[in-house]
């Protein structure tokens, strides 16, 4: 019996050695992960024209944070037609901006990834809601690791 | 014999709490998955009104992907000349553009760095090709490095 107990413990033993081995001898984080911070950005819609095409687009178009920061962003609208902010995945939207209008979001970007932001207003000629290119008016955040 | 039992009991235990941070430790730093970035640019100018624009520019000016990643980009040309746009070291190019035309380029970031994009139509006034600003349009896309498996 004792025999037994002992021939168990060893493989035991083996087990976890080669599960502490097994970890794919993946190195120690070498730098110590930068503190989380505060970044206060803007966005506006941003109108381009030439060749007889309007086009309007957030801008910029692409945010990068890390996460765990935290993001205090400014969303303005100085365009002659309404629009409104969504970032999808996290869920956060300004609600109707009119023209001139500006609202913040705040967040702390707890989940990594890429997240698509749009306009969430869809074009309505007769309430001055967007644009015809709403679909266009896209662009990402990037919560780094 | 009860130690016996005792020692086999402890040295499972501690196999089965190896075992378990084996299987948690890759869970927390597996990286999101990749995805797809679907995106318009625009080749677009400033100037006087009514006037050919003075400068060029991209909008977005910075792309930002994670190794892995793709990246649909439909160009669309704004200004009264032609352009064409690579993204150097990528191998993505779009045609010739006309103002009004767009064109798609799709490629996948699959390795990471800073990579440049830029007009590739030498400015010619005859051909009306490109504008005396073609130096200036330029662009980056940045690849960021996937963190650890």
């Amino acid at each position: 019996m004792e025999r037994i107990a002992l021939a168990l413990s060893i493989v035991a033993l083996g087990v976890s050695v080669a599960a502490v081995a097994g970890r794919g001898g993946a190195p120690p984080e070498a730098v110590p992960p930068r503190p989380a911070a505060t970044l206060t950005l803007s966005m506006v819609v941003a109108t381009f024209s030439g060749q007889g095409v309007a086009a309007h687009r957030w801008y910029p178009t692409m945010l990068v944070v890390r996460r765990g920061d935290t993001v205090d962003l400014a969303v303005g609208n100085p365009d002659r037609y309404a629009h409104a902010l969504e970032l999808t995945g996290y869920n956060l939207r300004t609600g109707r901006l009119p023209p001139g209008a500006s609202r913040s979001l705040r967040f702390v970007a707890d989940q990594p990834g890429v997240f698509l932001f749009r306009c969430a207003l869809p074009h309505n000629p007769a309430t001055g809601d967007c644009t015809p290119d709403h679909d266009l008016m896209r662009g990402y955040l990037l919560v780094t690791e | 014999m009860n130690k016996a039992v005792a020692w086999t009991a402890t040295a499972v235990s501690v196999a089965a709490i190896a075992v378990g941070l084996l299987a948690l430790r890759p869970a927390d730093r597996r990286p999101s998955a990749a995805v797809a970035i679907d995106l318009e640019m625009l080749i677009t100018g400033q100037g006087g009104i009514g006037g050919p624009a003075t400068s060029h520019l991209y909008d977005p000016q910075m792309l930002v992907a994670r190794r892995g990643d793709t990246v649909r980009l439909r160009v669309l040309n704004q200004s009264l000349f032609s352009h064409a746009i690579e993204i150097v070291g990528l191998n993505a190019r779009t045609k010739v553009l006309a103002g009004g035309e767009a064109d798609e380029v799709t490629f996948t970031a699959d390795r990471p760095g800073i990579f440049e994009y830029r007009c590739i139509l030498p400015y010619d006034p005859a051909a009306g090709t490109c504008a005396p600003d073609h130096d200036q349009m330029i662009g980056h896309l940045v690849v960021l490095d996937a963190p650890p498996r």
